[in-house]
Parts: C-alpha cells; sequence; structure tokens
C-alpha cells in the first residue's frame, strides 16, 4: 500500500493529529453539555418529588443496570486495546479487539431492549403514553426522564457501533494502520465518553 | 505518526480493573444506609471513574492541554446546575416574603378550561 497522502491544508502529520484530537475535544464537551440539561432536568424533578423518585428507582432492575455496566467498561478497554495494537501495528488484534467491543455493545442494547419491555408490560410509557397506576401520581415523570435520558445514551451506543465498524472495515483495508491512526483515536475518545454517561447513569437512574 | 505518544498498556489494565472493582464498590455502598449522603457518595464515585476514564482511556493524562475542554465543561455545568438551583429553591422563599407584607397576589388569572383545552 502507498503511504497516505496528507491533505494539503495541514503542513505536517502532527499538526492534522493536534488539529483531529482538538476538534474532538471541542465535539466532546459539547456531548458533555448537551446530556447535561437532561441531569439537569433529573436533578430538578427528584429534588421537588424525593420520594417518588426512591420508588420509581426500585421498579428498575439494578442487576441489569450492573451487566450494562460492566459491559461498557469492558468495551472501553476493548477499545483502547484496539488503539494500541494499531499504533503497534497488529492488525488482527486490532480487529479482533473492535469486534469485542461492537459484541458488547450489542449486548449492552439487546438487555436495554429487554428493561424497555419489561416496563412497557406494566404501561410504564414515555410521556402522554403513560398508562399504569402507583402511589405517586408523578410517576410518569421519573419514566418520562429515565426513558429520554437512557434513549438518547442508546442512540449514541449505536452510532457507536457503527463508527467502530467503520474502523474495522478501514483497519481491514489498511487504510488505518501504524502510520496514519488518527480516526480510531477519535472514534476511541467518542466511546469513552459514551462509557462515563453511563457510568453516571447508572448511580442515579437504578440505585437510588 | 512517530511523534505521538503509544501508552504502555499496562496504564488501560490498571484502569479497567480499577473501573469494575469501582462499579462493585457503587453497588455495595448503595445497599447500605447512609441518608443523605448516598447520592453525593454514588456522584463521588462516578466522578473517580471518570477521571480514570479521562486520564488514561482518553489520555488526558499525556496531553494536559485537551484539560481546557473538560474544565470548560465542567464549569458550564456547575453554572448549569447553581443558577437553576438558586431559583427553583429560592422561589417558596420569596413567595412566603412578598405574601406576608404586601398581600401580593399573583397577576395571572386562573380560568377553568374545557375538554379540548380551550378557556371558557
Amino acid at each position: 500500500m502507498s503511504k497516505r497522502a496528507l491533505p494539503h491544508y495541514f503542513a505536517s502529520e502532527a499538526q492534522e493529529f493536534n488539529a483531529c484530537k482538538v476538534g474532538m475535544w471541542a465535539f466532546i464537551a459539547q456531548e458533555v453539555l448537551f446530556f447535561s440539561g437532561l441531569f439537569v432536568a433529573y436533578a430538578v424533578y427528584r429534588f421537588y418529588n424525593p420520594e417518588m423518585f426512591h420508588y420509581a428507582s426500585s421498579l428498575l432492575d439494578w442487576k441489569l443496570g450492573f451487566i450494562n455496566t460492566i459491559f461498557l467498561i469492558i468495551s472501553s478497554f476493548t477499545m483502547v486495546m484496539g488503539v494500541y495494537h494499531t499504533q503497534h501495528g497488529n492488525r488482527k488484534k486490532t480487529l479482533i479487539n473492535l469486534g469485542a467491543t461492537v459484541a458488547l455493545a450489542t449486548c449492552f442494547l439487546v438487555i436495554k431492549s429487554f428493561e424497555y419491555q419489561a416496563k412497557f408490560a406494566h404501561g410504564y410509557y414515555p410521556g402522554m403514553y403513560f398508562n399504569a397506576e402507583g402511589p405517586f401520581d408523578t410517576l410518569h415523570i421519573f419514566f418520562g426522564l429515565y426513558f429520554t435520558i437512557t434513549g438518547l445514551h442508546a442512540l449514541h451506543v449505536l452510532i457507536g457501533i457503527g463508527l467502530i465498524v467503520w474502523i474495522m472495515a478501514r483497519v481491514a483495508k489498511n487504510t488505518v494502520n501504524s502510520d496514519y491512526f488518527t480516526p480510531i483515536e477519535m472514534v476511541g475518545l467518542y466511546w469513552h465518553l459514551v462509557d462515563i454517561v453511563w457510568i453516571f447513569l447508572f448511580p442515579l437512574l437504578y440505585l437510588l | 505518526m512517530a511523534n505521538h505518544v503509544v501508552i504502555p498498556k499496562i496504564y488501560y489494565q490498571g484502569t479497567f480493573v480499577a473501573l469494575i472493582i469501582l462499579t462493585v464498590i457503587t453497588v455495595a455502598v448503595s445497599r447500605i444506609d447512609l441518608g443523605v449522603l448516598h447520592t453525593p457518595v454514588a456522584i463521588l464515585i462516578a466522578l473517580i471513574k471518570a477521571g480514570l476514564v479521562g486520564a488514561f482511556f482518553m489520555g488526558l493524562r499525556w496531553e494536559r492541554a485537551n484539560l481546557i475542554f473538560v474544565f470548560g465543561a465542567v464549569m458550564a455545568i456547575v453554572l448549569f446546575f447553581l443558577f437553576t438551583f438558586i431559583d427553583i429553591e429560592g422561589r417558596g422563599a420569596i413567595t412566603d416574603i412578598v405574601e406576608r407584607p404586601y398581600n401580593y397576589k399573583s397577576p395571572v388569572t386562573v380560568t377553568p378550561m374545557d375538554s379540548s383545552g380551550a378557556p371558557h
């Protein structure tokens, strides 16, 4: 394979890499702020309805949340090992690690869908479709937040799966390798952000 | 890309083990009755875990300049929470103070609504 040509608007590979990295971090900061609105909404409603939140949280299965947390942490580790093996030019180990990341992310979504189904079975639908009874008339607020926050997080997981599959294709074609690994490192940063968001969601939703 | 820092994998393995242990600790402390400290402790552990992910998995330990983005995002969140809670925590108090000495009433007239949602 011939060496990849540097885009004309960069002076050097180092400059290209640093520019991409700064852009990616600006995007990550923006993503954190994007989720922060939902965390503030959570805090405000919990401030007004502490007992209801405590009760509603007990309706969620913390064991499934725990397994999903472990899945995401392992997937973050396999992601970072994928980047590591790319930098060391080991294509086979890169693909194994990225494949494991995709598999774990898929397991996460499968478990999440089972959780959603269990909630729907009790009438805990999001928003205006909420149709359940309970000791609190504000119960729909918790589930509205739950479905919005975990739903947006699941969307990020889904996008992450797509990005990692794209990176795997590029690694297989050898357009991402030890000479040029900017894309895999950027996708890695995105994937760790998805992990961090879940690290906060797990205790706040499941473990009240 | 020889100019790039390649991080020894022992850092990644160590972070991974620490994250798993901290997740178990998260669940363990949530089973203990800590009263008002329940959520602060959970958030503290989550912050430590996020710090580990950021420092090692995301490489902030070796690229300190990118901390400016973390700092910016964290400050924005602090302001977001601060002003929101100054508002919602102070609302009742303002009404109480105004009501007693001035007999202040809301300028909004509450009208009953029919089934279509339109006021009578």
